[in-house]
């Protein structure tokens, strides 16, 4: 499995992608690329069939909302 | 492509995801977080930003046990609705219930009862007369 997404940073804060990339770091391969707006996140497993690219994007966007709605409600 | 059962997602080109564009001027970026809390356990999400700097894209693919992704993603819809009313009510009421939570925990009357606690023979407001 081979997938590459672009994670905004308005959308994915960097430590919600840099802590979602460490809790899935026993089931894939995760590099980053920085660039000035977003993330590029380049998701690898040996499993062909795997959905562990999904399950890792659900689990970023879930961490991601947490964050920024936690902000939203201290503001 | 647009979907027929929903015409204003758009199919992806691999046939197995859904897209809808949530134009953010009228669903703020926090109503299509509160959506999106709700359905992660029904389907994978994706957020992307698009050329519009006021629209998102939200990519639906369907969970294996999960039903179509067109129902999904029509339930997502209404359910943005909601939320954003949701918020609106909450925009609308915020005073009042603010009022009412510092009126619940200050040990003084937060409230004017001058005309409440009068005597009904005294009918400050005037209920008795008739016009």
């Amino acid at each position: 499995m081979n997938m590459v997404v672009t994670l905004t940073s308005t959308l994915y804060p960097a430590e919600c992608i840099e802590a979602s990339v460490s809790a899935f770091a026993h089931l894939c391969k995760i590099d980053l690329i920085a660039n000035p707006t977003s993330v590029t996140a380049h998701i690898s497993a040996s499993d062909e069939s795997s959905q562990v690219g999904d399950e890792f994007l659900n689990y970023l966007l879930m961490r991601s909302i947490e964050q920024q709605l936690t902000l939203s409600h201290n503001e | 492509m647009s979907n027929p059962v929903l015409p204003w997602a758009v199919l992806d080109a691999s046939g197995s995801a859904l897209s809808i564009f949530v134009d953010t001027n009228i669903y703020p970026l926090e109503v299509v977080f509160r959506t999106c809390y709700g359905f992660t356990d029904k389907c994978y999400l994706f957020l992307s930003t698009t050329d519009s700097p006021t629209t998102i894209n939200v990519r639906f693919k369907q969970k294996s046990e999960s039903g179509g992704i067109e129902t999904v993603a029509g339930e997502f819809s209404n359910e943005l609705i909601s939320q954003k009313v949701r918020r609106d009510v909450a925009n609308e009421t915020k005073a009042i219930r603010e009022l009412i939570v510092a009126q619940a925990f200050a040990e003084a009357d937060l409230i004017d009862r001058s005309e409440c606690n009068a005597s009904y023979i005294d009918d400050p407001r005037g209920i008795s007369i008739t016009k």
